[in-house]
């Protein structure tokens, strides 16, 4: 009787502790874990594509080899930077992406201000801060404008050349913005980039 | 020897038990003293892309 008791105990005690371990590992990674089918192709890697546009569309077309890579190498907008700024963009990223993962967009801008350390007052103007956290909000912001561009590609609402030009304009507005160069020069950027955006979205709009 | 295995079994479920629900609550406390130490922001509500671009330009107007 104490021998099937104790057993029993043991039993109950590692059930438990397996719900325990299930809430851990359910919110360490709340990126996208679905298991994408893609056809058994032969790209295992975009990385040996030289251009950046090239990279870009080979990763959408093959989301497979895109969640691996999103792991295994460095964020496209944190390449080419010294190591301090490629660390501290690495870092940006990571520390951000439970942002991603909210639906309600005010919760999502508050958590942008949170990780970025930005202070905007009621109307919307910048109080002092340093600028790492001004830029830091920027590429925050960029990379969730990147992510809508993705889902807009997913659903068929624009082309995988649309989407891949488009982000990769994304790209290197994140990639001027780290370097640090002239603010004059980065509106010039993403001008370019609303240029193509809205005239995207309007051929869209007279497909529909 | 029935009654202590029984008293250890209830003293390890009710300190795991317990252990689950304060950190829990822990990270409650977490969530609400962040959501509540940020002052709520201004500008756009980045619910479209259109505001969100909007955002980004403000943004970008205010980087040195």
């Amino acid at each position: 009787m104490i021998k099937n008791t104790f057993i029993s105990s043991i039993i109950f005690m590692i059930i438990l502790s397996s719900f325990a371990l299930a809430a851990g590992t359910s919110t360490r990674d709340s990126s996208n874990n679905n298991a994408v089918a893609i056809p058994a192709g032969t790209v295992t890697t975009c990385e040996d594509k030289q251009e950046l546009r090239e990279r870009i569309k080979c990763r959408i077309e093959n989301k497979k080899v895109a969640i691996t890579e999103k792991y295994g190498s460095v964020e496209e907008a944190c390449r080419g930077q010294t190591d301090e700024v490629k660390n501290a963009c690495e870092k940006l990223y990571e520390v951000s992406a439970r942002c991603y993962n909210e639906a309600d967009p005010i919760l999502k801008k508050r958590c942008f201000v949170q990780v970025s350390g930005v202070n905007i007052d009621a109307k919307g103007v910048f109080r002092a801060t340093p600028t790492e956290t001004k830029r830091d909000y920027v590429i925050l912001l960029l990379y969730d404008l990147q992510e809508r561009i993705e889902k807009m590609q997913e659903e068929g609402k624009i082309t995988t050349d649309q989407a891949s030009s488009l982000i990769t304009k994304i790209v290197e507005i994140k990639r001027m913005i780290l370097a640090k160069e002239q603010r004059s020069e980065v509106v010039v950027k993403m001008n370019e980039f609303k240029k193509e955006y809205r005239l995207v979205i309007s051929s869209k709009g007279a497909q529909e | 020897m029935k009654i202590l295995i029984w008293v250890i079994v209830a003293i390890v479920l009710i300190g795991g038990l317990a252990w689950f629900l304060s950190s829990d609550s822990t990270y409650e406390e977490q969530e609400t003293s962040q959501n509540t130490g940020q002052e709520l922001e201004g500008g756009e509500i980045i619910d479209t892309e259109e505001n969100l671009i909007t955002e980004i330009d403000n943004a970008l107007n205010n980087l040195e």
